[in-house]
């Protein structure tokens, strides 16, 4: 199932294992996007990193 | 404790955003048959006063060093297993103390030093020498690390360091720059077991972060490399660890870091079909699973 890019609402197709808090990358503007929810899709803008992210 | 509990999981996998690596170890815990949820990690509240979790194991991948270092330990207060320990998870987010846990146990390291200000640490490199490589304590993908071929670089890079809120970035953390053939290695320890290794090739720049661009291939461990990555893992009682190697001149293994919230994705991709991390990782989690009561 597609959903609208919150940025600028490009269609995006999160993939059939998508899994709540996963990233992906609208195909339209390069948005870093956050999947908040399954059923029914939902997207959000992705938090920009901090200082103490990583390994 | 509240936030997202959806059932009396035997596991959790903390975390706020889910990666590539950790729909990985979700799936192969998934096949395991051990109940699983992932939780976020932003979503949780702790309470001191509360004993008892909804899960036997937390397995904590979570993106910042700050709250995974909390959350283990709220979470290891209330009686839950978690992998990594908050003692691994405090001394490996933060790269003065696995330095001294390093040394401690006799792992070879660069040389390094730490000034507590950046003032001190301009008249220390007088002694310590150039080029040197400045690393903040917390910070990962080598984001601000400086290499300062002489004093005027120095000083500059410290007068930015100075200006930072943080009191933590007051402190100023020197590594001697080694001269390396253009990559490190990173070898990942599950259970005190050298599972796999990978070279980390830089690509236009001198740092060898993956995270920056750098190419993972495979690398043999070696018996030498499995010594000195074991060696590092439980220097720090990292249950599973992502040991940074460098080789020096002379051939010597020196250990850089240990990253208690290994990112394996460069790595599998190199590895290909011969190895699954992910895998190997659930096996070792279903053995710890095993041992709770």
């Amino acid at each position: 199932m597609s959903t609208a890019c919150p940025e600028c609402e490009s269609p995006v197709q999160p993939p059939g294992d998508a899994r709540v808090s996963e990233l992906i990358e609208c195909p339209g503007c390069r948005s870093e996007l956050e999947v908040i929810a399954l059923t029914p899709i939902a997207l959000a803008l992705a938090p920009d990193p901090e200082e103490d992210w990583g390994e | 404790m509240t936030g997202s509990i959806a059932g009396p999981a035997g596991v959790a996998l903390l975390a706020s955003r889910i990666r590539a690596d950790d729909k990985r170890i979700l799936a192969a815990l998934e096949r395991r048959r051990i109940p699983v949820e992932h939780v976020d990690t932003r979503r949780l509240t702790f309470s001191a006063q509360a004993v008892g979790a909804p899960w036997r194991l937390v397995l904590n991948r979570e993106i910042s060093a700050t709250r995974a270092r909390y959350a283990a330990h709220c979470l290891e207060h209330a009686g839950v297993l978690v992998v990594n320990s908050a003692a691994a998870t405090d001394v490996c987010a933060d790269k003065w103390l696995t330095t001294l846990a390093l040394r401690r146990e006799g792992v070879p390291t660069p040389r390094t030093s730490l000034a507590l200000t950046p003032e001190a640490a301009l008249r220390e490199l007088d002694s310590f020498g150039y080029p040197a490589v400045l690393k903040p304590l917390t910070s990962s993908w080598g984001r601000r690390v400086s290499l300062l071929r002489e004093p005027d670089a120095a000083r500059a890079v410290l007068e930015h360091c100075a200006a930072l809120p943080s009191p933590q970035a007051q402190l100023i953390y020197l590594q001697e720059y080694v001269e390396k053939p253009g990559r490190d290695i990173r070898v990942v320890v599950i259970g005190g077991r050298p599972v796999a290794a990978s070279y980390r090739v830089a690509v236009d720049d001198w740092r060898c972060n993956v995270a920056l661009g750098a190419l993972s291939l495979p690398c043999p461990v070696t018996p030498e490399l499995a010594k000195v990555a074991m060696a590092a893992a439980g220097a720090v009682r990292s249950d599973i660890a992502g040991v940074d190697v460098i080789e020096d001149g002379d051939g010597e293994l020196l250990v850089l870091e240990v990253n208690h919230n290994v990112e394996f994705s460069g790595m599998q991709q190199a590895h290909g079909d011969r190895i699954d991390l992910a895998e190997e990782l659930a096996d070792h989690l279903l053995t710890r699973y095993g041992e709770q009561p």
